[in-house]
């Protein structure tokens, strides 16, 4: 494996007191795409929340190198600056912002720390004409308040427009098929093999195969327990989709 | 020696006597330099009314006054605020005020013209209460437009004005005795006038400046807009004094048929401005008052915006907003009277508080019994950033009619740590995150307003959003 751009050790993360991950540990190359898979509760989404840096949960054992970097000791800010990305399961909605205010800040945010140059109104708006074309949200929905009044699938693509232009390096994507139609899948596929061709990683959270039938990933890992139980190619999601989480199929 | 409250509600007899005095000086000196004793006589008995009503009621004691009640005087009380500073008379708008106003330096500096917008700005100045003859607005003649003092009204709406003017002012004497003291300590009113040809696309610009070192500053401003014509106004205020300075701003607009009425009022708040504002609109059948009355900052603002639905079928559109912080105190009471049939109201607030700021938003709509068909809606919406802060809110409705559609309502409550996380997520610092959802709570208001007001890049909108980006004090962890 090339040097990892995320790497995974022996991390427990707790929340309210509950021990959620204990010992998990992972690692990803650049332009690697890995699934998780689990049971329900099994601590999928508690993973994503901790690499973002979620203050609502507590670290309370392990490292986490990002790039070769220290992720646990950055903000929840810095590591979106660095490039870690996160779309959300349940995409909030924040009435009164709009999409345009909110991206601009962002990737102007986000450029700044990467040492270029910020863009201006026209040119922003001309990426997220773009990146809502590919995604295939109408335009209007730059201009509507983020999330606010969009269906779930909506939210999810406005998730996937928000990805094309922040241009992170590790993009987790916490079931990102649950509620997506057959042609909202093949849009994900064209996203994320168009940011790996660019060496962008991925780590995809899902509970079904249909999915990674359109996105091929390179591991698969089961999450049970607070930890990795299993990991393999893809073979492996397959075998979990026909067989259930229980079966005892080697590693 | 210390300042009792009787002693600050009760104007003395020899305040009352000094007041007095220069009244009849100001009625000597206007009626020296004008033919038009009526228009003096009408302004005289306006001041000597006033002045009546002071004696017998007094400042609004809060212990005793409802409307005062989480407003207590006390808090921005100055020791000479009896006394009588020397007035100049407005007798023409030509007269030279003061020249010495150096506009490039504000106390306030963040507050800037909206002319950088794309809307053409006429500049006009109000200085310690009085006009400006040099404003910008008076070098030229802008078609429609007139601005000249009330002793020096001319013209078809002549009678009307003087007439309006004493009747209003008598009524807000009447209810109020700090409205009762602007007017008995006021210069000749400044009486806008908009008419046929004035262009709809252009604001006025209006910035009151105070340069009195200690005396409060008294303003009255009359607007009127004939049948049909629309005015867009911004007013804001500046302090040119570190001294603790209060200014009491009154404004009557009255909206002939038709006619419409887009107001933006910009308060900040400082440690050394304590400001009170009335806004009283009479409209008449179908004019519409759109209204955007906003404050930000420390010390005591009161703002107090009342349109009279006096013709059918007029709509008023009360909104506003408030972001109170280090020990503020920020009153904001809106009074919409429907007074006819199919008359509608529609008023939206926001309000923040933080860092042990005390905020007060009191709303009523009033029906009157023969107001059949009237439709009045009434919103607060309120964040508190910190548990040293308090906000106070009351939405009343008080209805004497069966035929009416009305609704109100208020929350207080604090912004969502998940939002906080969404954006920050997206690569904002805590800070920005912050202040990009206070800002959006803060103006979602504006967004109801004509468009002139609305999130365009260039509007209003847009200029109020960056000037609330470099008022709002955040720490480098995000919070007030």
């Amino acid at each position: 494996m090339n040097q990892p751009l995320l790497s995974i050790r022996d991390l427990s993360v707790s929340a309210d007191g509950n021990t959620i991950l204990e010992g998990l540990s992972l690692d990803i190359a650049p332009g690697e795409v890995h699934a998780i898979m689990g049971p329900n509760g099994s601590g999928k989404s508690t993973l994503s929340r901790a690499l973002i840096g979620d203050e609502s949960y507590d670290i309370t054992a392990g490292t986490v190198r990002f790039d070769n970097h220290d992720l646990l000791a950055l903000s929840i800010e810095e590591r979106a600056q660095r490039g870690v990305f996160l779309s959300f399961q349940y995409p909030i909605s924040i009435p009164g912002v709009s999409n345009a205010q909110f991206l601009k800040a962002s990737v102007n945010q986000i450029r700044e720390a990467r040492g270029l140059e910020p863009l201006d109104a026209i040119d922003m708006l001309d990426q997220a004409k773009d990146a809502f074309r590919r995604v295939g949200l109408k335009e209007e929905f730059i201009s509507r308040p983020v999330n606010d009044g969009f269906s779930g699938g909506e939210k999810k693509r406005n998730e996937l427009a928000q990805m094309l232009l922040m241009k992170p390096r590790l993009v987790i994507l916490d079931e990102i098929d649950s509620g997506l139609d057959i042609d909202a899948l093949r849009i994900v596929a064209d996203c994320v093999s168009s940011l790996k061709q660019d060496g962008t990683s991925f780590l995809i959270i899902t509970h079904n195969q249909r999915l990674l039938s359109y996105v091929p990933p390179e591991r698969v890992h089961i999450l049970m327990n607070g930890h990795i139980e299993r990991s393999g190619d893809a073979q492996l999601a397959m075998d979990i989709e026909a067989q259930g989480y229980q079966h005892p199929t080697p590693a | 020696m210390s300042t009792t409250a009787s002693q600050i509600l009760m104007p003395s007899a020899q305040s009352l006597s000094q007041l007095s005095a220069a009244i009849e000086a100001e009625e000597k000196a206007l009626k020296s330099s004008t033919d038009d004793t009526q228009s003096v006589s009408h302004w005289i008995r306006s001041r000597h009314h006033a002045l009546q009503r002071l004696a017998e009621q007094g400042l609004p004691n809060a212990q005793r006054n409802e409307r005062w009640k989480y407003s207590p005087l006390q808090r921005f009380w100055q020791p000479d605020f009896w006394s009588v500073s020397p007035t100049v008379s407005t007798a023409t708008a030509s007269t030279a005020i003061d020249t010495s106003v150096d506009r490039s330096t504000p106390t306030e500096a963040h507050w800037r013209s909206p002319s950088d917008s794309h809307f053409s700005s006429l500049e006009m100045a109000m200085i310690d209460g009085q006009l400006d003859a040099n404003s910008p607005i008076l070098q030229s003649h802008t078609p429609g437009l007139d601005i000249r003092p009330l002793t020096a009204i001319t013209g078809p709406d002549r009678e009307y004005l003087l007439q309006y003017s004493e009747t209003e002012l008598a009524t807000l004497c009447q209810q109020d005795g700090l409205c009762a003291a602007t007017v008995a300590r006021s210069s000749v009113p400044t009486v806008i006038t908009i008419g046929a040809d004035f262009d709809p696309n252009q604001i006025l610009h209006i910035t009151h400046h105070r340069h009195a070192q200690q005396a409060p500053v008294f303003t009255l401003l009359i607007v009127r807009v004939q049948s049909q014509q629309q005015l867009t106004l911004v007013e804001q205020s500046i302090g040119h004094t570190p001294n603790p300075n209060l200014h009491v701003a009154l404004c009557l607009a009255d909206l002939a048929n038709g006619a419409q009425l887009n107001h933006l009022r910009l308060i900040l708040g400082s440690n050394t401005t304590h400001q009170t504002t009335y806004t009283r609109v009479n409209q008449h059948s179908n004019s519409h008052y759109h209204g955007a009355c906003y404050s930000f900052g420390s010390g005591f603002v009161r703002a107090v915006t009342e349109p009279q639905l006096i013709g059918s079928g007029a709509h008023a559109q009360v909104n506003g907003g408030f972001m109170a912080y280090d020990h503020a105190h920020h009153d904001h009471r809106i009074f919409v009277d429907h007074r006819v049939p199919h008359c509608t109201s529609d008023a939206l607030y926001r309000g923040i508080a933080g860092r042990s700021a005390n905020a007060v938003f009191n709303g009523r709509i009033h029906i009157a019994a023969g107001a059949k068909q009237s439709n009045g809606s009434l919103q607060n919406r309120n964040v508190l950033l910190d548990n040293s802060a308090t906000i106070n809110t009351k939405p009343e409705l008080e209805i004497y009619n069966d035929d009416v559609k009305c609704s109100h309502g208020a929350t207080i409550s604090q912004l969502d740590p998940q939002h906080i996380l969404y954006l920050r997520s997206r690569g904002l610092s805590q800070a920005a995150a912050i202040n990009m959802l206070l800002e959006s709570f803060l103006l979602a208001p504006l967004a109801s307003l004509p468009a002139v007001f609305s999130a365009t890049e260039n509007g209003l909108h847009h200029w109020l959003a960056r000037q609330l980006r470099h008022i709002v004090p955040l720490n480098a962890e995000g919070h007030l």
